[in-house]
C-alpha cells in the first residue's frame, strides 16, 4: 500500500521529488542559490566600493592579493596582508608593488565601512530606504583587493560581486517581460484559434525573422546618449525580453491547440467557466511545467544576450557593473598579456551560466514524468 | 485428442516500475490444442494481454520472465522454447512466422503513410520468402479470402480510407498471410460497432473452420466469448481463476466474479421477462415534455482551402421530445451523430437551423439565441457526464476542486465554507470517500474518476443531464456500478438523463425510452421493451440482431 502523501502529491511535489534525486542537478542548484545569495549580498561581501570612490589610487593595475595564514617563521598567525608599497625600478624607471611583510596588516571581521543601502523602496508617495555600513570582513589600514584591481583602481572583487546581481536582474527582468508578452500571445493565439490565431502568428513570425543582434546593435546604438545608466539598463531588459517572446508564445499556442480539444476543457466550459478562467486555471497550468523549465534554460542566454551587447560597447557601460562590462575591459593586449586577473569574472560567469543549465536540464527531466523510463 | 501446440507452465511475468517489483502474470498455465479456440476473458489489468504477449516475447524491455515461467511452442514435431529465444532471427520467425496477433485497433496497427499493399507484401516477402510479384498475388488472394470486394484496389489504399470493419478484415488478412500456426486476436472487436463485430467474429469463426487455425481470444465480452471460443479462461488480477469448456463455464460458473461477469451481459429474456411483469401501466402513463427538438440540423463547417469550404452534416432534420424524469436512450453507430446532438442540446456546439427549447419547472428556456447570462442560467439546470474519464478531468486540479468547479465559475455559492459543504455533501452522495477530495485524479480508478465526473455534473442541482457514453471506457463489473448510481440518483433526485450509447446491452438494462438513430437520422424511437422485442424498422433489427448474447448458447458450439 503507498503512503498517502502518494496520492496527494501535487505536479510540483512530483516534479521536486524527482528532481532532488539527481545529485548533478542538487549540486548545480546549490550553486546558483549561492550565486544569487552572493549577487544579493554583494555590497555586503564586498569591502570596498565597486566603483571609483573606492578606488585605490596607490594600487592600479595591482594584482590579487592573496590573506596569510603564517608568519615568515612557519607559526600560524590570524589571517594578514603585507603592506604594498611603490617603489621604482631603477633598470625600467617603472613603478612596481613590493611586497613589505615586516608591516602586518590584519584582516577583521564586520568591519564597519563604506554605507549602502541594503533595501529601497520608492513607492511614490513615501521612500523607504535601509541603509548599512556591516561588512563581512576589511582590513585595519589601507585596503584589500582579493582579486586584484583595474587601470582605475577599482576592486575587481567588488565589481564581480555586484555585476553577478546586475546580470541576474537583467536577465529576470528580461524574462518577465518575455513571460508576459508569451503568455499573453500564445494564450489568446492558442485558445481562440481562427482568426485570432492567424492575425497573431503573423505577427509573431514577423518578429521571428528579424536577426536578433543587429537589431540588438541599431536598437542599442538608438539609445540617447543623454539616458542615465539606469534607463539604459531598463532598456536593454526591455529589448531583450521584447525579442525574445516568439518561441515560447509559438510552443505555448501549439500545446493549447491541442489541449482545448481535451474533454475536460469543454467540461470546465459546461460548467460556466468564462474564457479567461479557463485559460488561467486549465489550460496555463497544463503547460506550466514546461513554462519554469524553458524559462530557467534561458536565463543564460538573456544573461549572454546582454554580456555580449556590453562586451561590444553597446549594452551598459563603465560605471555599471556587469559581467560585459568588466569582460569589455580585458580586450587589451597588455592585460591579455600580463593582467590576467581581469579574467577572473568570467570563471563566475561560467559557473552561474552552468549552473542555470544544469538546473534547466534537471529540471526538465524531473517535469517529463517520460524521460526516466528512456531505456 | 488432438496434438499440442502451445504450452504454458507457471508463467509469471514482473514489470519494473518506478514505485518498485509490479507483477501483472502470477503462476498462470493453460494449453492449446491445434485447431482450438481459446478464450481468455478478463477486466482491463488482469494481466490477458501481457499473459499473450508473452507468447511472442513482445512485452515492454521492464518485463522480466520469473523462472520457471516456461513457455513451448510445437512446431512440425519440434519444441520451441519461447522464453528462452534471443536471437532477432529466431524472434522474427516466432513473431508472425508461428504466431501472428491481431489488435484492437485496426488504425493503429497499420502505418498511416505506407500502402497498405506495401505492408502486406513485406510481411509476406519477409515470412514466406517470396517474390514481389508472387507475394502481390498472395496478398490479393488473402484479402479476397476475407470477403474484402476489390482486392487489388485494397492493395493501393491506405489505412485511412477504409472503414473500421474494413481495416480489421486487412488486418486479419495480414496477419493470417504467413501462415502462422496460431492466431492471438486482442479485443480485436472491440473498437467496432455491433453490427461490424458480428461480421468480423463470422469471418472469424469461418477462417478457422476452413483452415483449422488455433486461436487465443482475448476479450472481456463474455457474450463474444460465447459466440467463438471452445475452452475459456477467467483471469483476475495475473491469476486465471477458472477455466473449463465454454459451455459448462458460462452455463454453471462456479467463481464469484465469473457470476458478476455474467449478470452484465445482456439478456432479452430478462427485458421480455421485465415487460411481462410491468404490463401497460407505465405505458399509458401521461408525461410532460422537458425537452422538445424541432427540425433541428446540424451542419460542421471547415475551411479545406484557402477560400473553400466544406460542410458535413452531422445531424438532420431531428424531431423529438424527452420526457420529464426518465432515462431515455439514445443508440447508434459510430458516426450517425448521437455525440453532436447530445452536445447541441447543452449548447456545447452550435446548430443551424430548428429549435431546441427546455421547459424547466420555473424555467423556460429557448437554444437558439441563448447568451451571456442567460446561458450560464441554462448551465444550472442541465450538465453532462462525458465518456473519457481520464480526459475528462483536469489532471492538475484537486477532486474537491474538479467538483467545484461549476460552483465557483458560476459564483453560486457566497463563500468557500458553503462550496466545502456543498462538495462533500454531492461528493457522500456519489460514494466518493470524502478523504480523497484532496487526491488528484491520477490516483483513481476509471470508476473512481466517474463518480467525480458524476459528482461534478450534479454539484449545481440540474434537472438534466446528458450522459455521452458514460460507461463505455469501465470494466463491465463496474459499468454496473455506475449504471446503479445513475439509476438511484436519477430516482432519487427526479433527474432526466439522456444516456447516449453504441451499447445496446447498457441502453436495454438502464432506460425506459429509446432513441435509434443513423446517419444523422433519427430511425426509431420509443419505448425500450417495443425497441427492442418488436423493432419496426430494418435498422434497427439489425442492430438488435448483432447484439452476442448467451440466450442461445446451447446450441451454438455442438458444431
Amino acid at each position: 500500500m503507498r503512503a498517502e502523501s502518494y496520492y496527494t502529491a501535487g505536479q510540483f511535489a512530483l516534479i521536486r521529488a524527482r528532481f532532488f534525486r539527481k545529485p548533478v542537478s542538487c549540486a548545480a542548484g546549490i550553486l546558483l542559490i549561492i550565486l544569487i545569495l552572493t549577487g544579493l549580498f554583494a555590497s555586503f561581501l564586498s569591502p570596498h566600493e565597486p566603483n571609483s570612490a573606492g578606488a585605490n589610487r596607490q594600487y592600479i593595475n595591482g594584482p590579487p592579493q592573496m590573506p596569510k595564514f603564517r608568519d615568515q617563521d612557519g607559526s600560524w598567525s590570524k589571517p594578514y596582508l603585507c603592506t604594498f608599497e611603490q617603489q621604482l625600478d631603477r633598470k625600467t624607471l617603472r613603478r612596481v608593488q613590493v611586497e613589505n611583510c615586516e608591516k602586518k596588516r590584519y584582516l577583521t571581521w564586520f568591519t564597519r565601512s563604506w554605507e549602502y543601502q541594503l533595501i529601497s523602496l520608492n513607492l511614490g508617495f513615501t521612500e523607504f530606504t535601509l541603509t548599512s555600513d556591516l561588512h563581512l570582513f576589511g582590513i585595519e589600514t589601507g585596503q584589500i583587493h582579493l582579486f586584484g584591481t583595474e587601470k582605475a583602481g577599482k576592486d575587481i572583487f567588488g565589481r564581480t560581486l555586484h555585476a553577478i546581481w546586475v546580470s541576474l536582474s537583467i536577465g529576470f527582468l528580461a524574462l518577465t517581460i518575455k513571460l508576459t508578452t508569451s503568455l499573453l500571445v500564445g494564450g489568446i493565439s492558442g485558445y481562440f484559434g481562427g482568426r485570432i490565431d492567424a492575425v497573431l502568428q503573423t505577427f509573431t513570425e514577423a518578429v521571428r525573422v528579424i536577426p536578433s543582434i543587429p537589431i540588438y546593435l541599431a536598437l542599442a546604438v538608438a539609445m540617447p546618449d543623454e539616458w542615465s545608466s539606469e534607463t539604459r539598463y531598463f532598456a536593454i531588459a526591455f529589448i531583450i525580453g521584447a525579442f525574445d517572446f516568439p518561441t515560447l508564445a509559438r510552443r505555448l499556442r501549439t500545446h493549447l491547440l491541442a489541449e482545448r480539444n481535451q474533454e475536460y476543457i469543454l467540461a470546465a466550459k459546461l460548467s460556466g467557466s468564462s474564457s479567461s478562467r479557463i485559460i488561467r486555471k486549465h489550460l496555463i497550468p497544463s503547460f506550466l511545467s514546461y513554462i519554469i523549465v524553458d524559462t530557467i534554460i534561458n536565463v543564460p542566454y538573456i544573461i549572454l544576450a546582454e554580456t555580449s551587447l556590453s562586451f561590444l560597447g553597446l549594452g551598459l557601460s563603465e560605471p555599471v557593473n556587469s559581467i560585459g562590462v568588466l569582460l569589455s575591459q580585458a580586450q587589451d593586449v597588455e592585460v591579455q598579456q600580463s593582467l590576467l586577473w581581469y579574467y577572473i569574472p568570467v570563471v563566475f560567469f561560467v559557473l552561474m551560466i552552468l549552473a542555470f543549465v544544469l538546473v534547466g536540464d534537471g529540471l526538465r527531466d524531473a517535469a517529463d514524468p517520460y524521460s526516466e523510463e528512456g531505456r | 485428442m488432438s496434438e499440442r501446440l502451445v504450452d504454458v507452465k507457471n508463467l509469471q511475468v514482473d514489470f519494473k516500475t518506478e514505485e518498485g517489483w509490479f507483477t501483472a502474470v502470477k503462476n498462470v498455465s493453460f494449453h492449446i490444442e491445434a485447431g482450438q479456440v481459446l478464450g481468455l476473458v478478463g477486466e482491463s489489468g488482469s494481466g490477458k494481454s501481457v499473459t499473450a504477449k508473452s507468447l511472442m516475447q513482445l512485452n515492454s524491455n521492464n518485463a522480466i520472465y520469473r523462472s520457471p515461467s516456461q513457455i513451448n511452442l510445437y512446431n512440425s514435431g519440434q519444441s520451441v522454447p519461447v522464453l528462452q529465444l534471443r536471437s532477432p532471427k529466431a524472434l522474427r520467425q516466432l513473431r508472425g512466422g508461428l504466431i501472428s496477433m491481431i489488435f484492437q485497433e485496426p488504425m493503429a496497427s497499420f502505418a498511416p503513410a505506407i500502402s497498405l499493399g506495401k505492408q502486406m507484401v513485406e510481411t509476406i516477402q519477409l515470412h514466406l520468402g517470396f517474390g514481389k510479384h508472387e507475394a502481390e498475388l498472395e496478398a490479393i488472394h488473402w484479402l479476397g479470402q476475407v470477403g474484402l470486394t476489390e482486392p487489388e484496389r485494397r492493395l493501393r489504399q491506405y489505412v485511412h480510407e477504409l472503414s473500421g470493419g474494413m481495416r480489421q478484415r486487412v488486418m486479419i488478412a495480414t496477419a493470417l498471410s504467413t501462415k502462422p500456426r496460431l492466431l492471438i486476436a486482442d479485443e480485436p472487436t472491440t473498437a467496432l460497432d455491433v453490427t461490424i463485430q458480428a461480421q468480423v467474429l463470422d469471418l472469424l469463426l469461418e477462417l478457422r473452420q476452413r483452415f483449422g487455425m488455433a486461436m487465443l481470444f482475448i476479450t472481456h465480452d463474455l457474450g463474444v466469448i460465447g459466440k467463438v471460443a471452445d475452452d475459456l479462461c477467467v483471469m483476475q488480477s495475473g491469476q486465471i481463476i477458472e477455466e473449463g469448456p465454454v459451455q459448462k463455464t458460462l452455463l454453471t460458473p462456479s467463481h464469484e466474479y465469473t457470476k458478476r461477469l455474467l449478470a452484465a451481459v445482456p439478456s432479452l429474456k430478462k427485458l421480455q421477462l421485465k415487460r411481462e411483469g410491468a404490463t401497460k401501466s407505465s405505458e399509458q402513463e401521461p408525461w410532460s415534455s422537458l425537452v422538445k427538438v424541432k427540425d433541428l440540423d446540424i451542419v460542421y463547417e471547415s475551411s479545406a482551402g484557402l477560400l473553400k469550404r466544406s460542410s458535413f452534416t452531422a445531424v438532420s432534420a431531428a424531431n423529438f421530445e424527452i420526457p420529464t424524469g426518465k432515462i431515455i436512450g439514445l443508440v447508434g453507430e459510430s458516426g450517425s451523430g448521437k455525440t453532436s446532438l447530445g452536445r447541441a442540446l447543452l449548447k456545447a456546439i452550435p446548430f443551424q437551423t430548428g429549435s431546441i427549447i427546455y421547459q424547466f419547472k420555473d424555467e423556460k428556456f429557448d437554444l437558439n439565441g441563448l447568451s451571456g447570462s442567460s446561458l450560464k442560467a441554462f448551465r444550472q439546470h442541465a450538465q453532462m457526464v462525458f465518456q473519457d474519464p481520464y480526459g475528462s478531468l483536469n489532471p492538475r486540479l484537486t477532486v474537491r476542486d474538479i467538483i467545484a468547479e461549476p460552483l465557483e465559475a458560476m459564483q453560486l455559492t457566497k463563500n468557500r465554507n458553503e462550496t466545502d459543504l456543498r462538495v462533500r455533501e454531492i461528493a457522500t452522495r456519489c460514494r466518493l470517500d470524502l478523504e480523497h477530495l484532496r487526491r488528484f485524479p491520477h490516483a483513481f480508478s476509471g470508476g473512481q474518476r466517474q463518480r467525480i465526473s458524476i459528482a461534478r455534473a450534479l454539484i449545481c442541482r440540474p434537472s438534466f443531464i446528458v450522459a455521452d457514453e458514460a460507461v463505455a471506457a469501465l470494466d463491465v463489473s463496474i459499468q454496473a456500478e455506475i449504471l446503479d448510481l445513475m439509476k438511484e440518483l436519477q430516482r432519487e433526485l427526479g433527474l432526466t438523463i439522456l444516456f447516449i450509447s453504441h451499447d445496446l446491452s447498457v441502453i436495454a438494462n438502464l432506460c425506459e425510452q429509446v432513441i435509434v438513430m443513423q446517419h444523422g437520422k433519427i430511425v426509431e424511437q420509443g419505448p425500450v421493451e417495443q425497441i427492442f422485442l418488436e423493432p419496426k424498422e430494418d435498422y434497427t433489427r439489425n442492430l438488435i440482431s448483432a447484439i452476442p448474447t448467451l440466450d442461445n448458447l446451447g446450441g451454438l458450439n455442438a458444431s
